[in-house]
């Protein structure tokens, strides 16, 4: 028994060590301070591999395994979730393949049966440290990093919810095989774990469902149609007209009524509202129409009823820009975009105690439109573009996400952001010639 | 030396803030020098592009050509820092909130009490020209800028690895490293500890035996190491 424990915690030992050996080769390079750094953690994940080696059942303590080295990468690198799961996967498929090449040299060398070899004591540790020379010796290849590079890209639009069923697939095969060719499992064993596994992916189906409904429900909300937001510009421009036309009769009948109650009672309604609506539209119109006049209107109705201090600051080169000689979807995309910046704008404003928020629009070699707003607290700016990222609660989290989407596909538009200690400007530059 | 530019489409009005700012400078004993612009067209952008420090801006808030915000959104791009000062002939005095995002120093109505808001203005622009005022740096597409004098300190998160920059009211993560940072700052800060820089000028008292800084806010953090005896003796 104390020979077992030593043997398997000298062969968890060694595959740490090669395990993290693989992560720092190919994310950094500051090899000596990982283990200087974090001892504790590594003897913690070493006892947790040797446990898993020693007690758990042939068939899932290579999945086990994985699972603690994803907490692990977690845990050593806070990176994302993503980075988490893959990075320990490619290098489990690394010292895979150690080992197969391991096998290999010695069936060629030798009659020797390598599994046997692993029943003596010094043969063992052999076996583990010869695995993990083979494993130095391979990740020294170019090859090696570059593929790793090219996974982590072509994964960077792969949702986290997909991910996971994938590398959850992935171990399942990985097991099946491994339990066929080396275990001879009983077929009991493998109905309990394949259940198990089917019980988890559909969780993890349901939860993805939902947050794709959620991501759904806000691509329609921002899904307008160039149309419509022409339209409601022509009925705000109607609008515009018979307001002034509604002012300028109650102001007539006003002279005629000798009445003082009722001339005050007019004199409201031309004050309060009609000079209101008047002023919002009157500001309105140095936007340039084609669907963002429109689109920004509504949005200074909702800042206006949330008593939001807001500025609009358009250039005179802007305002006279034709958005009809522009093609149809970089406008509608534009909109898009602009209207989830409001809406965060207004979100994250709303709970402060002083309220702003400024629309700049100018151009230069390009045409710019920016937003911005005060703002409390962190931003987050590693996570801000994630589904489901936000600092505005449960169901919120998905417009940045859309918007991050829509710049992918169009190389006409480039987002910067700007942080200072009290302001928050996302601006949009859009090639326009 | 300072620059100060003076752009007004009306001859005669620029005249006279000419000469109020001569007035100015008699009694200061100061270099300096009036660029005059009569607008803002290729000449006065061709100057903008010209390295010239100690920047003092005097805009018209509307000229032929352009408009005064626009110009002084092309100055905010290549130049956080010079004061700019607007003329205004408006009643109200101009936008508000645009002045605080782009930090005017001031707008003032051309009609009224003219001299001494210019002269006002001038003594507040020339404290800021005085410091240093802002770091300014891109980090995973976004330029940040934040004052010099409301950083506390700067720090690292060796688990995930990033640089922070803690002020009163936030902390920024940036992928900088922390002598990258320590090359983008001034002379008020040094480093207390491998892990931390801290702003001279926020610090009110240190306890050497605590290993223990305090800040103006009241905020209090255990970052000296005695390897940086020498920084930490110019603290307080």
């Amino acid at each position: 028994m104390l020979e077992k424990f030593l043997i398997t915690f000298i062969a968890s030992c060694i595959l740490i060590s090669t395990t993290i050996y693989i992560w720092e080769k190919l994310n950094y390079k500051n090899i000596k301070n990982i283990f200087k750094n974090n001892f504790l953690k590594i003897s913690f994940v070493i006892i947790m591999i040797t446990i898993n080696y020693m007690l758990i059942n042939n068939f899932i303590k290579t999945v086990i395994a994985t699972i603690i080295l994803m907490f692990f990468y977690y845990l050593l690198y806070r990176e994302k979730v993503k980075k988490c799961i893959i990075t320990p996967l490619y290098s489990q498929f690394i010292v895979m393949i150690s080992e197969l090449i391991y096998i290999g040299i010695i069936l060629i060398i030798s009659s020797v049966n390598a599994a046997d070899l692993t029943k003596i004591f010094f043969g063992s540790l052999l076996t583990n440290i010869l695995i993990a020379a083979i494993t130095f010796v391979i990740v020294q290849f170019k090859f090696i990093k570059k593929l790793y590079d090219f996974i982590l890209k072509i994964t960077d639009r792969i949702k986290e919810i997909q991910l996971i069923i994938i590398s959850i697939i992935l171990m399942v095969i990985a097991n099946i095989l491994t339990a066929f060719v080396y275990y001879q499992v009983s077929l009991i064993y493998l109905l309990v774990i394949n259940t198990i596994i089917i019980l988890t992916y559909t969780v993890f189906m349901f939860l993805y469902l939902k947050a794709n409904n959620k991501y759904i429900k806000v691509y329609d909300k921002y899904n307008n149609t160039l149309n419509s937001l022409k339209e409601y510009e022509d009925i705000l421009s109607r609008y515009r007209i018979s307001n002034h036309e509604n002012k300028n009769q109650l102001l007539t009948i006003r002279g005629m009524i000798k009445n003082k109650k009722v001339a005050s009672y007019i004199d409201e309604i031309v004050e309060n509202k009609i000079k209101d609506d008047e002023k919002l539209m009157f500001e309105s119109l140095i936007i340039p129409e084609g669907g963002l006049r429109g689109l920004i209107y509504s949005k200074l109705l909702l800042m206006k009823e949330n008593n939001i201090d807001y500025e609009l600051s358009i250039a005179k080169n802007v305002k006279t820009t034709d958005l009809s000689k522009m093609d149809d979807d970089l406008v509608l995309n534009i909109c898009n975009i602009v209207g989830v910046y409001l809406d965060n704008a207004i979100e994250e404003v709303k709970k402060l105690e002083e309220k702003y928020i400024v629309i700049e629009m100018y151009k230069d070699d390009t045409l710019n439109i920016a937003i911005t707003n005060n703002y409390d607290g962190n931003i987050d700016i590693d996570n801000i573009d994630n589904v489901g990222y936000s600092t505005k609660g449960k169901n919120h989290g998905y417009g940045l996400s859309l918007v991050k989407q829509i710049l992918n596909n169009n190389k006409k538009i480039k987002n910067i952001r700007r942080i200072s200690e009290d302001e928050f400007t996302q601006e949009l530059r859009i090639r326009y010639k | 030396m300072i620059n100060v530019i003076i752009c007004d489409d009306d001859n005669l009005y620029r005249s006279k803030v000419v000469e109020i700012i001569n007035k100015y400078f008699k009694g200061k004993k100061l270099d300096y020098k009036i660029l005059e612009f009569q607008d803002y067209d290729n000449k006065f952008i061709e100057m903008l592009k010209d390295d010239v420090a100690n920047k003092v801006f005097i805009l018209d808030i509307e000229t032929p050509t352009r408009s005064g915000i626009d110009i002084a959104r092309l100055i905010r791009k290549i130049d956080v820092e010079s004061p700019i000062v607007f003329l205004t002939g408006h009643e109200e005095l101009g936008n508000i909130i645009l002045s605080k995002v782009m930090n005017f120093v001031s707008f003032i109505n051309k009609f009224d009490c003219v001299e001494e808001k210019i002269n006002k203005s001038m003594d507040l622009a020339l404290k800021i020209l005085n410091k240093k005022q802002i770091l300014k740096f891109a980090d995973r597409g976004s330029i940040y800028t934040i004052e010099f004098n409301k950083i506390l300190y700067i720090t690292t998160d060796t688990v995930a690895r990033k640089t922070i920059i803690v002020t009163a009211k936030r902390e920024y993560k940036t992928n900088y490293t922390l002598s990258q940072m320590l090359d983008l700052l001034t002379n008020d800060f040094v480093k207390t500890h491998k892990s931390c820089i801290v702003n001279r000028s926020r610090v009110v008292k240190i306890n050497k035996n605590q290993n223990s800084i305090l800040f103006d806010n009241g905020l209090e953090i255990d970052m000296l190491s005695s390897k940086y005896k020498k920084e930490i003796d110019t603290l307080c």
